[in-house]
């Protein structure tokens, strides 16, 4: 539903279909923007991942990356920290944190003038931990890297240059993802310098 | 050769494709492990700990799928999952409150099948046993309860219900609690359970007058029976947990109606066990009535002072015997009242005669004589 909307709206600041069919036809490399750029951006990583109760849910991860582009590719190397909330009764709990790091490469096949879809693939790792609580004992325990892939399709809109913003439905794979793999969406803000 | 734009796309998803392909398999769950080792919150000398327990029965640590034991989400819902993470010295470690309670009874009942296989009735209950979690069960107002737990005959399963945060044990953890549901199923099955009382709620008053006296004698019987088998349930978890106030931890609100750690309380009359059962009524609402455990709990602490410094393995052997015994009185007394609650009793100390003092201790001077004479023939 988000990303319907996302789309939507995108669509009614992009231009009209004629002038999108001409940009299409206009070799990429005649851009004058089609140089070296460095790109920051700050995003909400969603995850659709199983919860204590056993239900899979949406959880948002707070996310930096940092990358260069020169159309059409642009490469990010991300890093994801979620630190959840400490789960069970006062004298037993559990409170799990996590971090990735993935490196991106983004390939836009076309571009209408302002909206770039793109294709993404990337790797990584992620390594999680654990802190528990059991009457007055409490620990830390610390999980192995663990490999993680990913592939996406995202949506870029970057009308107000140098700021952008993108949209990415992402399928995440690791070992010790539940389930496995996992889907998500990418919400980004972004600029180039 | 330029490639198009139509030759690119195709690469870019054959490209993604592959990668999904080679990413689900190179992507195996890490907790596929033969007899994984666990981090689990767990009792030694009366005491819970964080300790690193081996769980050798286990096939799939993910889907919670070993040989002793099988788990369903509710009775007849999906299987539940696991998540853990894995350290580099190779435990696992849960990452959330469910997987970390389901690991642990888990660990339980690989112990308690163990004990089983010690006592000779390891071939009573086939095995993998069915255990459901977050199960709805209802009181008789129809109100869904939290933090309890029950074995059901009919269907052979123990059943858990969901655990409110309240500050203490989850059921799922307290190792007495679990060893208490599982005695159920082996007192259902060494002990011939009384046919079962005919609802009462949708009777016309004139047929209660007719099968008052017959119906407050059923009542008896399934009563005491529930009551020695609410009572050895509590040793069982004693004797697994080696804690004698197990039931506090995860219900304080019975903790002292059930603790094995009080003075000794004399064993009722079969006439002071009759009049509990005639005031409770003909067709109680009520199924957890407190007479009942308390007669139990007699039971409970009658074990624990005779036994209770002794090594707790060979205590097992001796349930295990009077169960078999009682099986035997109950069919040579097929109706009616003729059991009372100092059998358990009497049945303990012909088995044990040198606790033939102190049992003869806790009868009331009624019940006494009998004993004292069976002992005396004995010794």
């Amino acid at each position: 539903m988000i990303w319907l909307f996302f789309v939507v709206s995108l669509n009614t600041l992009a231009p009209s279909p004629a002038r999108a069919a001409e940009a299409v036809s206009q070799p990429l490399a005649e851009d004058p923007k089609d140089e070296f750029r460095w790109a920051f951006s700050l995003a909400a990583d969603v995850r659709w991942e199983r919860i204590s109760d056993q239900s899979v849910e949406p959880r948002a991860l707070p996310s930096v990356a940092l990358g260069w582009g020169v159309r059409p590719w642009l490469f990010l190397g991300e890093y994801s920290y979620d630190e959840a909330e400490s789960e069970g009764s006062a004298i037993l709990n559990i409170r799990r944190r996590s971090r990735s790091i993935l490196f991106w490469g983004q390939y836009q096949v076309w571009e209408l003038r302002r909206l770039t879809p793109f294709f993404s693939g990337g790797l990584g790792a992620r390594q999680e931990k654990v802190d528990s609580v059991l009457y007055s004992e409490s620990r830390t325990d610390e999980g192995r890297w663990l490999d993680q892939y990913g592939v996406g399709l995202g949506l870029r809109f970057s009308g107000l240059d140098p700021l952008w913003l993108s949209l990415e439905g992402r399928v995440l794979f690791c070992g010790d993802f539940e389930p496995n793999p996992q889907f998500g969406t990418y919400l980004r803000l972004g600029f180039f310098f | 050769m330029k490639m198009k734009l139509k030759d690119k796309t195709l690469v870019i998803w054959v490209a993604c494709i592959w990668f999904m392909i080679t990413c689900s398999s190179c992507s195996r769950p890490v907790s596929d492990e033969q007899s994984p080792r666990v981090l689990l919150p767990w009792i030694e000398n009366g005491q819970y700990h964080f300790r690193v327990v081996e769980l050798r029965t286990m096939e799939s640590l993910k889907s919670l799928r070993g040989s002793v034991a099988r788990f369903s989400v509710g009775v007849n819902g999906p299987e539940p999952i696991v998540r853990a993470l894995r350290r580099s010295d190779g435990v696992f470690v849960p990452t959330d409150p469910m997987s970390q309670n389901l690991l642990s009874l888990y660990a339980n009942l690989e112990r308690l099948a163990e004990l089983d296989d010690q006592v000779g009735v390891g071939y009573l209950l086939p095995r993998p046993w069915k255990i459901s979690i977050n199960t709805n069960i209802v009181n008789e107002n129809q109100r869904r309860l939290h933090n309890n737990a029950q074995y059901d005959a009919d269907r052979k399963m123990i059943e858990f219900t969901s655990f409110e945060s309240r500050g203490d044990l989850p059921l799922t953890v307290n190792a007495g609690a679990i060893a208490h549901e599982h005695f159920h199923a082996l007192f259902d099955v060494l002990v011939p359970s009384p046919a079962s009382l005919q609802d009462c709620s949708a009777m016309e008053a004139d047929q209660i007058a007719a099968r008052r006296e017959a119906r407050l004698r059923e009542l008896y019987r399934v009563r005491l029976l529930r009551a020695m088998n609410e009572g050895l349930a509590d040793v069982w978890g004693w004797i697994h947990s080696g804690d004698p106030r197990f039931v506090a931890r995860s219900r304080p609100e019975d903790g002292e109606l059930r603790s094995l750690e009080k003075g000794i309380q004399p064993i009722w009359t079969a006439k002071q066990f009759s009049d509990y059962n005639r005031a409770e009524g003909f067709c109680p609402r009520r199924s957890d009535q407190d007479f009942v455990y308390q007669l139990g709990n007699q039971y409970g602490l009658a074990f624990q002072w005779a036994f209770g410094s002794k090594d707790r393995v060979p205590v097992a052997h001796v349930v295990i015997e009077l169960l078999r015994k009682l099986k035997k009185d109950i069919m040579n007394f097929p109706d009616g009242d003729e059991l009372k609650p100092a059998l358990l009793i009497e049945n303990l100390a012909r088995q044990n005669p040198r606790q033939c003092p102190f049992l003869i201790s806790i009868l009331q001077p009624k019940d006494q004589s009998e004993l004292t004479w069976q002992c005396w023939e004995t010794l």
